[in-house]
């Protein structure tokens, strides 16, 4: 024993040194690393929770269109995105609002509505998978959910919402439902940041050249939104969103930084306006 | 095998233990934590249900390798938005919203969707939860006053939710191109 001690350091030193050139130090801390990740699996349950109330109020608002056939195509074209570059552990739901007025929402959780006022002004597939790609986008960076500051000391978001709605007191219902209106008024009044609407724009644009889309299209589609802003088409969207102006000019900025210019995409017009056009 | 004979070696050791031990207490936290940051920093985890790798950082480059959800790779360079990853013999590029630095989480399911799975008969049972009952009537406080003042329509969300969705035809819906 005495032996053992006079030596335990040498033995500390050379045990440090095998852990590390084996590579076991690697796979403990990426161990330490999945149940950290595990534990926040609880809190994904509490971001639906909190989405839902307020997806619920989004359709208090606008009515849901339930046209099965538009529905099939809209979330057809938006799980096949979120299949590939969504966040794996939500089921998103894809909804068409019925109003004329221009815009699209994001809610946490993973709940994406479009206006029937936007279908109506895209012109193709590509446009379509743009618009939702920016909503997607805001649902994966969880904008909303930070906006709110809901945050917990150990910085993770969804564990945030985790610590406020995890009882089922009334006293946290009622938590939950202020939030839901403070997410709703967000949504419908403030906005989200400047930075936070740049950013889901150049993810969008991301998106669409990874899926193959023509990213340009995704461009066009926000000229085209200049003059219904201009007649108040789109009251929502230009209270909550940055200019048009600011939104090109930072695509167009990000789209020469990273050499973008040549890429090309599928457009799929027709099978966009097939669907469009059936009643 | 090289033999270092005792007394050499406690003669080698007396007065210096206790720069001995710092040094020993000092590699080993350097060994884990240095060694667990590079290793979290080039660990990631591909998102998407079949990311394939392509030759070079272009859309028009060679596909080469198709890589499975939640495959651990090594990422290795990075040019503006691909990201060169590794993946046992196989290297290639991807673009960069096809990785996490997370491991992929198994898919979270709404209430009615876990009772639905739990439902012998396998038909749709109505959500029962706190929001469907706030959905009718509203949340009220103790001398109830709505809490909210915005409405609410839980039956259409409920329509939403019960339409089926299925990623892998999505996603090759998705791959027509006209």
């Amino acid at each position: 024993m005495a032996h053992f001690n006079k030596y335990l350091w040498l033995h500390i030193f050379i045990f440090s040194f095998g852990f590390a050139v084996s590579g076991q130090a690697q796979e403990f801390r990426l161990r330490a690393h999945h149940i950290f990740w595990k534990n926040q699996e609880a809190g994904t349950d509490r971001e639906i929770d909190f989405g839902r109330g307020v997806a619920a109020k989004i359709l208090g608002k606008y009515p849901l269109l339930r046209d099965e056939r538009k529905h099939k195509y809209i979330s057809q074209i938006g799980t096949g995105i979120t299949a590939q570059l969504g966040r794996p552990e939500l089921r998103y739901y894809f909804g068409i609002l019925e109003t004329d007025e221009i815009n699209a929402f994001a809610v946490p959780g993973g709940y994406i509505f479009v206006t029937m006022g936007a279908l109506k002004l895209m012109r193709n597939e590509a446009q379509l998978a743009g618009v939702l790609a920016h909503e997607l986008a805001h649902v994966g960076q969880k904008h909303i959910v930070r906006k709110l500051k809901l945050q917990s000391t150990d910085s993770s978001l969804t564990s945030g919402i985790a610590q406020v709605l995890g009882s089922s007191t009334l006293a946290s219902k009622i938590a939950l439902e202020r939030l839901n209106d403070l997410a709703f008024k967000m949504l419908m009044e403030e906005g989200l940041s400047k930075e936070d609407e740049e950013d889901a724009d150049q993810k969008a644009l991301e998106m669409l050249i990874t899926l193959g889309y023509d990213p340009h299209s995704y461009l066009n589609y926000l000229q085209s939104l200049k003059p219904h802003l201009a007649q108040g088409g789109a009251e929502v969207l230009s209270k909550t969103h940055p200019t048009i102006e600011f939104r090109y000019r930072s695509l167009k900025e990000f789209i020469s930084r990273h050499q973008l210019d040549n890429i090309q995409g599928k457009k799929n017009e027709k099978r966009f306006k097939k669907i469009m056009a059936k009643s | 095998m090289i033999v270092i004979p005792q007394k050499q070696l406690d003669s080698f050791l007396q007065g210096k233990k206790i720069i001995l031990q710092f040094f020993a207490a000092l590699f080993l936290l350097l060994s884990f934590f240095l060694s667990s940051v590079f290793a979290t920093e080039n660990t990631v985890y591909i998102k998407g249900l079949g990311a394939v790798l392509r030759e070079q950082p272009s859309i028009q480059s060679k596909k080469t390798f198709k890589l499975s959800r939640g495959t651990k790779v090594l990422s290795i360079e990075s040019k503006g938005i691909w990201q060169k990853v590794e993946s046992g013999v196989s290297q290639g590029w991807l673009l960069r919203g096809q990785i996490s630095k997370f491991p992929v989480k198994r898919k979270t399911l709404i209430l009615a969707q876990k009772i639905q799975l739990l439902s012998a008969s396998g038909r749709r049972v109505r959500l029962r939860t706190f929001s469907a009952v706030v959905g009718v009537k509203g949340l009220v406080d103790s001398e109830g006053k709505k809490i909210s003042p915005y409405k609410t329509d839980y039956t259409a969300l409920e329509w939403l939710e019960q339409l089926p969705s299925n990623e892998e035809n999505s996603v090759i819906f998705l791959s027509f191109t006209e």
